[in-house]
């Protein structure tokens, strides 16, 4: 043991004033040597400071440098050396209890591997990569049957659910097509096409549904808040009425009460609750609205906002008449005809059809131009006139020329060419033929990539005049597009894949723990976080807001939950931070429940969370039976902290955990929805930590603004994500060109998030693609042998 | 066009939202059954699968042979002990991670029903093509489904399912083809809809109307997609082979719904939303499965009772932590406690709709007796994610064919794949080979 | 990350006995272990060639007394490595060699060495073990040593897609069996005369075959049971060396012969015929013809070396087990001398 000590260090010592020597000059040797063995001073640095564990018998993490001598080696297995690269990048290599490398030779080293993947990457031929046909998920088929005939239709309600690849939900590959699927399809379409033209009668009288605690067929997520899931069968107008059994305390105040579809806030009205002084036997008072509800299965909900007052009662007094005013029922009666005529005819019948013939053509020629989105071919257009035709022509009932038009939608909707977006190749099977796509394909990618929905007239009118792609044009366009509100879909499926933050549908934190979970906190959140993301797109800010700003938009409910004091009212505004508790994502309730257990915190989801979607060096998995940590013993004997740096005496742990659970403790001070807390339990909270590299921080803020040190990892990890999601494929080994030059654009511009935009719009994947070599499935592999 | 019929009044005045259970009026089974069944009897297929594993201790009972003290984790199957077999040893080799480092989720459960090793990926997913699938293709065009696909769990939407792997290997246990997850039906009333019709029930005139105007629309379609197929890569030509059929599948389904003019009285107002009570979810679904057993509907199901990997939590039984975070226990007692409440209330779920079935006659036994229904896991032990000894239990004797009533422990390494041979022999699809696979399972049959 | 450590794994060895039958077997699997202790080679799978509860108990007991009763095969660290065992076989009956040590028992009654095989079903399938070990290997990263009759082997070609695997997996089978260039028939080879017929005739992957004229002429000195395995008063393989004949006496070593080529070709012990084609006679002799393209080479005794091969059957047969547990770092582990670092010279 001793004589090796030693020995590492006369190595380090014989090795440094070559080193400083070395410094710079490596880097052009790197060109000569390409394909050829390291430099010495290269090889003695891995000799002194890496062989020890990763050499052939240790082969620590799977990894034996020693085995490496040649550039070309280092190139093939380029993942892994990315990794060594980070790892020394980030300190967190050479581990802890090993001697420090001179920082000049450790500069030395890792200018050198950079130069050397450069160098690779410029070599590397070009290669656009290849979308798969994209099937419209559920958010891009509702969307672009809004945009298509003015109809709200809830894919979510109706379809199941796509399954997402790398993180996002339209990816082509994984997106599939399964019976059940078609047939939601057909169904869909049959209902839309009908409800766009609105040949359905109305029932003669208005029904009446009811959902009331005595039918228990009301949920009351809690004792302000009542739900119910109500089927809209027709289109049209509505009477709700809201049965307020109860009363509160003469000096009670009034209460907004607010009544949401879908998550969306409908309606809010102010409701006394404070005796009427009328005699009642069983204290009760009404409230009623009238609104336009869509057909569809929604989630209605209603509740007071911001119900001060039950939390000074008592739970078993929630539903006592005498001491609460609460909401007992919601009752729907409609369907009433709307008096404006439905904004789907308008959007269709663009001429009167009995009119003839011409007039039908036009009309169903200017839908299938705008549900394909491309000029419809001759063929195309005449089978669809033939069913329009048939249709009427045929069947008992006989079909008014309308109903035609109706069938004709009905034919549109399932076609592949609307379901699909299908990009073409002159030779779909040779890989090495590059090609920019066609105008008309880059005005959907554009649509969908900015409005997950179908492209405008403007789009489509530029691009059939081949002027799409003009620069002027291009930037042009994507300007008007992100000013378009339609872009916010950027922030409800980017970010909101991105940040994980849909998953607040899913997640249900602790009742027990956490009164204050519902649905109005929940809801708050998502707010919060998609505004926030708005403001930084349409404001075009640095990404680095993204890890720390001094701003954020709140309501009262979300003000209240972070304790920031003089938001009143539902309305979200921007609200300028005063003290250094929050800011930036990482200190939204949003981002901080998603990574959190119902019951509690883990600073170990959390860190990950950070290297996944910020950091974008993702930890690799643990390795085999080696026991992840037992987070559960936390609160009873030690401290989570104490618990996990027990588990960090393991090197083999150590050597992710002592990055992960940094950025993990760093947040320590939200517990698991979110709010501010300085102990856990019966223990202090101390989320101050040092990184490998040394740097260290005592408060979240202070982790912040080392964070925003590593804004070049920030941007590059949020690149790879924007560029999965704006091509629909995962991001590939030969995009790693268009993300480097993609970040050095941003860093040029100082992180202006539409530069981010604008270049992936740029960029070789966006533009074009290649065709596909047949190899594709490994379908011959030995260990894949049958059903194959 | 279409004319659909009013809501009514009783449904109104009992207001929508809540659904009342199927009422088997002994009428009504006849009437339905026999419409379908043909000669033989209806043998029906079906895996219910559970994730995260299970706690082991509580499930292999101590000894082999004929069933008496049932475990912990089976004590519900009490009553029903007579009609299931406990097979032991079971294992999916598929599932382990070959070279493939973490993911044990991800593949124990994209393998449970292929016995394929699946492609680690994110978004170019591979399996193979699963057993229920392969008897689905083989008999399943005789019946309205060829197969059904329910689930319970509207599993995580966004980052990764995991370590790695597509989320469509832990959200499906079908697999219709190497590329072809089949999605499960989660929601209640889509699975009405699918089984009964989206609800308007139509006069015949107008259905026969709604037939034909959906077939020239398809003709149309498919027309359409051929040209289009023609000019495409291999990938996306692939995917239309999906898209057509699929289509070609809704176009037999009409066919049958027509050939049987018998439209099903499923006995059940339409159900609306999810129940947010595990129990009542479970309920509404298997019900729905029964009146589809009852009237020969299908003879194949798979019920991913919830996904692998799921971290939903059961407040319904007091336990407010995610069920994954809760299987990796290392040996916690607290933990493991909770996670065994789960395995158990699963079982009882299960328990209460096997009784239901056993107590439809059917023929001179009863629908249970005509089934085989397997109870399973993807992983044994989930806090070291085992692929061996895969807790397995059969309910239903599939027509007088098993023994039942018996603990059959299998020789270590068994694959999985040779239940399936056994149970695609009893549904009359006898393949030479399936997954990685040895042969059939011995000790399981009556002979 | 597939591509990951790959290459670093040390070779994957999948072995198959006939345990029970002649002693050089229990002798081998000792000096497997050995070199499995040097990181040199690494255990994938057991299983014996025979239907007997008792050669297969023992199989673990000898497994669990080297490995401290886990493996790190099927990533199952903590549980025993499933032992396969033939459903039908010949020499079924229950030898000294191994009930002997299996009935041993500690002060308080326990098995001194411990199992877990009780009844069939505590052992593996033997066809899907051995395929479901390959199937979860590199390519061409495992070596097959059978010591035993080949009943085994055999059954496995028959697999569906087995063969398949076993090409890919598999670089080398290394049996004990025959004689060459000619000889009488040989115990292994006539035991399961069918199977070794089709082993030799349809196994895709190259063979080198160790006959009984090279473990005849190198015997295992019965001194050094009693001296070098002296380490501790408990070593099944002693027991069974005792158990097999009256001591002392010494044993042939045809089994060890295939063993120490399997893993270390690179030292030379023996000797390699040129390639060629070994077909197996009816009476049970082997026949080898030589043939540029065959796939089968035969050991040929090297004399030059015979002291020193011997000296390294004692040295691994009897060396002491190495626990395995996740590596970290070196200063956790035996030390070896470190080597000197000589960077390489840049290419000008």
């Amino acid at each position: 043991m001793k004589k090796r000590k030693t020995l590492r260090a006369a190595i380090i010592i014989g090795l440094s004033p070559l080193a400083w020597l070395a410094f710079g000059w490596p880097v052009q040797q790197a060109k000569i040597a390409q394909g050829g063995a390291f430099e010495p001073t290269i090889q003695a640095f891995f000799a002194a400071h890496c062989y020890d564990c990763h050499d052939a018998q240790q082969n620590a993490g799977n990894l034996n440098l020693e085995a490496y001598g040649t550039t070309t080696a280092v190139i093939q297995q380029r993942d892994q050396w990315e990794q060594v690269l980070q790892k020394l990048r980030t300190g967190e290599m050479p581990p802890k209890g090993m001697p420090r490398p001179k920082e000049a030779e450790l500069q030395m080293v890792m200018r050198w591997l950079e130069k050397l993947f450069e160098q690779a990457d410029q070599q590397a031929k070009p290669d656009p990569g290849r979308v798969t046909a994209r099937r419209l998920n559920r958010t891009e088929y509702a969307n672009t049957i809004r945009d298509l005939l003015a109809v709200d239709f809830r894919a979510t309600q109706e379809f199941p659910v796509d399954d997402s690849g790398g993180g996002f939900d339209n990816i082509g590959d994984v997106l599939t097509i399964s019976p059940v699927l078609m047939g939601k399809y057909m169904d869909a379409a049959e209902r839309i096409a009908a409800r766009a033209i609105g040949a359905d009668p109305l029932p003669k009288k208005p029904i009446e549904a009811e959902y009331s605690r005595r039918t228990s067929n009301l949920r009351q997520p809690d004792a302000s808040t009542v739900e119910a899931t109500h089927r809209v069968e027709w289109d049209g107008e509505y009477t709700i009425r809201f049965g307020l059994p109860g009363e509160r305390p003469k000096d009670a105040k009034p209460v907004t009460m607010g009544f949401y579809m879908d998550g969306k806030l409908l309606h809010s009205k102010s409701v006394e609750t404070k005796p009427s002084g009328l005699v009642y036997f069983n204290p009760f008072s009404e409230e009623e609205i009238r609104l336009f509800l869509p057909e569809g299965d929604h989630s209605f909900r209603a509740a007071f906002l911001n119900d001060e007052f039950v939390k000074t009662l008592d739970k078993k007094d929630f539903y006592d008449n005498k001491k609460n005013k609460f909401i007992g029922s919601m009752i729907f009666v409609g369907p009433f005809a709307s008096k404006i005529e439905k904004a789907s005819r308008k959007k269709i019948l663009i001429c009167e059809p009995n009119t003839g013939a011409a007039c039908v053509e036009k009309i169903i020629a200017t839908l299938a131009h705008r549900a394909y989105r491309r000029p419809v071919t001759k063929s195309e257009m005449a089978s669809l006139l033939k069913l329009a035709s048939t249709a009427k022509g045929g069947g008992s009932a006989g079909l008014s020329v309308e109903q035609g038009i109706q069938v004709a939608i009905q034919a549109m909707l399932v076609s592949p060419h609307f379901l699909f977006r299908i990009e073409r190749d002159l030779t779909p099977t040779d890989p090495t033929r590059i090609h920019k796509i066609s105008d008309l394909e880059l005005a959907s990618r554009l649509s969908y990539f900015l409005w997950r929905s179908m492209p405008d007239d403007e789009l489509l009118t530029l691009a059939e005049a081949g002027k799409l792609r003009l620069p002027a044009t291009l930037n042009a366009q994507v300007k008007r597009m992100l000013d378009n509100e339609k872009s916010a879909a950027l922030a409800d499926n980017f970010a909101g894949q991105w940040l994980e933050t849909r998953n607040l549908d899913v997640v249900k934190p602790d009742p027990q723990k956490f009164p204050d979970w519902g649905p109005d906190l929940r809801d708050a959140m998502k707010a919060e976080t998609r505004m926030f993301f708005e403001a930084i797109l349409r404001e075009n800010r640095s990404l680095s807001d993204f890890l720390d700003a001094r701003f954020t938009f709140l309501n009262e409910r979300l003000a209240r939950h972070y304790g920031i004091e003089g938001v009143t009212g539902v309305d979200f505004r921007r609200v300028e931070l005063v003290n250094d508790q929050r800011g930036g994502i990482l200190a939204h309730a949003s981002v901080l429940t998603v990574s959190s257990y119902p019951t509690r915190t883990s600073p170990v989801i959390r860190g990950k969370y950070l290297l996944e979607n910020i950091l974008g060096t993702p930890p690799p998995p643990p390795p085999p039976n080696i026991p992840t940590l037992n987070e559960e013993a936390v609160g009873n004997a030690s401290s989570l902290r104490q618990q996990l740096e027990k588990h960090r005496t393991n090197p083999t742990c150590a050597s992710c955990h002592s990055r992960m659970d940094v950025l993990g403790f760093g947040l320590e001070n939200y517990d698991a929805i979110g709010r501010w807390r300085t102990v856990d339990g019966k223990f202090p909270i101390d989320a101050g930590g040092t990184f490998p590299n040394g740097k260290s921080f005592v408060t979240p803020a202070e982790m912040r603004t080392l964070l925003k040190s590593e804004l070049p990892d920030f941007a590059r990890c949020l690149t790879q994500k924007m560029l999965t999601y704006s091509l629909g494929r995962a991001v590939e080994r030969y995009d790693r060109r268009t993300v480097n030059d993609i970040q050095r654009k941003l860093a040029a511009s100082d992180y202006r998030f539409q530069t981010l935009i604008y270049e992936i719009v740029q960029s070789l994947p966006f533009q074009s693609r290649r065709g596909e070599a047949f190899s594709k499935d490994r379908a011959t592999n030995a260990k894949e042998i049958t059903q194959r | 066009m279409i004319t659909r019929k009013t809501l009514s009044r009783r449904t109104i005045l009992k207001g929508l939202g809540t659904a009342i259970a199927l009422p088997f009026l002994d009428a009504m089974t006849p009437a339905l059954a026999a419409s379908k069944l043909p000669g033989d009897t209806p043998v029906r297929m079906m895996f219910a699968y559970v994730p995260n594993g299970i706690i082991m201790e509580n499930w292999n009972p101590k000894y082999e042979g004929k069933l008496n003290e049932l475990p912990r984790a089976l004590k519900a199957m009490e009553p029903l002990k007579d009609d299931i077999t406990l097979l032991s040893n079971l294992t999916n080799n598929a599932g382990r991670a070959w070279l493939d480092g973490a993911g044990d989720h991800g593949r124990c459960c994209g393998s449970y029903l292929t016995s394929v090793h699946v492609r680690k990926t994110k978004s170019d997913i591979l399996s193979g093509i699963s057993a229920d699938q392969i008897v689905a293709n083989q008999i399943g065009s005789k019946f309205r489904f060829p197969s059904l696909e329910i689930g319970m769990d509207d599993a995580r939407q966004a980052g990764d399912c995991d370590s790695g792997y597509s989320c469509a290997y832990t959200n499906n246990l079908a697999w219709k083809s190497q590329t072809q997850p089949l999605p499960p039906i989660l929601n209640p009333r889509q699975l009405f809809e699918r089984l009964f019709g989206n609800g308007a029930q139509l006069s015949p005139e107008a259905r026969a109307q709604q037939a034909r105007i959906r077939r020239s629309v398809m003709d149309v379609v498919v027309a359409d997609t051929k040209k289009l197929q023609a000019t495409l890569g291999p990938t996306d030509k692939r995917k239309l082979d999906e898209y057509l059929s699929s289509i070609r599948e809704i176009e037999r389904q009409l066919e049958k719904a027509e050939s049987d003019n018998a439209q099903i009285n499923p006995g059940m107002d339409k159900p609306y939303g999810v129940p947010a009570d595990f129990a009542e979810h479970f309920k509404l679904m298997t019900d729905m499965i029964t009146v589809a057993f009852q009237a020969d509907m299908t003879r194949v199901v798979t019920f991913l009772i919830t996904s692998e990997g799921t971290s939903r939590a059961y407040r319904e039984i007091g336990i407010p932590d995610g069920h994954h975070p809760l299987t990796h226990h290392f040996n916690n007692p607290s933990q493991i406690e909770k996670v065994a409440q789960i395995n158990e209330y699963h079982v009882k779920q299960l328990a209460a709709w096997l009784s239901k079935l056993k107590s439809i006659k059917e023929g001179d036994a009863n629908i249970l007796d005509n089934s085989m229904i397997v109870y399973g896991a993807g992983l044994g032990d989930g806090n070291r994610h085992t692929h061996e000894d895969l807790p397995t239990m059969i309910a239903g004797r599939g027509g007088k064919a098993f023994k039942a009533g018996h603990r059959i422990v299998h020789r270590r390494e068994t694959p999985m794949a040779n239940l399936y041979l056994t149970m695609m022999d009893r549904m009359g699809v006898n393949p030479e080979h399936f997954g990685d696979a040895t042969g059939r399972l011995d000790g399981l049959n009556l002979s | 990350m597939k591509a990951q450590g790959q290459g670093n794994l040390s070779v994957g060895i999948l072995f198959d006995t006939g345990l029970g039958n002649r002693i050089d077997e229990a002798l081998a699997m000792a000096l497997l272990y050995g070199l499995d202790g040097k990181n040199e080679a690494r255990i994938i799978a057991l299983s014996v060639s025979k239907p007997n509860l008792k050669a297969a108990a023992f199989c673990e007991a000898i497994a669990r007394f080297y490995a401290g009763a886990s493996s790190g095969a099927f990533g199952a660290v903590g549980r025993t490595l499933p032992v396969g065992m033939a459903e039908h076989g010949n020499q079924p009956e229950d030898t000294p060699m191994l009930t002997t040590p299996l009935a041993k028992r500690t002060e308080d009654g326990k098995p001194l060495y411990s199992h877990g095989i009780e009844k069939l079903t505590d052992t593996a399938e033997v066809r899907a073990l051995i395929r479901n070990a390959l199937a979860q290997q590199p390519d061409q990263s495992c070596i097959v040593i059978l010591t035993g009759p080949a009943t085994n082997l055999a059954q496995a070609l028959d697999l569906p897609g087995t063969k398949d695997i076993i090409k890919s997996k598999v670089k080398l089978l290394a049996v004990a069996g025959g004689a060459y260039p000619s000889g009488a028939p040989q115990f292994n080879i006539k035991a399961d005369l069918a199977a070794a017929k089709k082993l030799f005739a349809e196994w895709p992957t190259p063979m080198v075959v160790a006959g009984e004229e090279v473990g005849a002429a190198l015997l295992y000195p019965a001194a050094s049971v009693e001296k070098d395995f002296a380490w501790t008063p408990a070593h099944p393989i002693a027991d069974a060396y005792r158990a097999y004949q009256p001591m002392p006496f010494d044993a042939l070593t045809t089994a060890m012969a295939a063993v120490l080529q399997a893993i270390r070709p690179q030292e030379n012990y023996f000797k390699l015929s040129e390639p060629g084609v070994i077909t197996v006679l009816e009476d049970g002799r082997t026949k080898f013809a030589a043939a540029p393209e065959g796939k089968h080479r035969y050991l040929v005794l090297d004399a030059a070396q015979q002291e020193r091969v011997l000296k390294t059957y004692v040295e691994l047969a009897s060396a002491k087990p190495v626990p395995k547990q996740p590596r970290v770092r070196r200063q956790q582990q035996q030390v070896e001398p470190p080597k000197p670092v000589t960077p390489k010279p840049p290419e000008k």
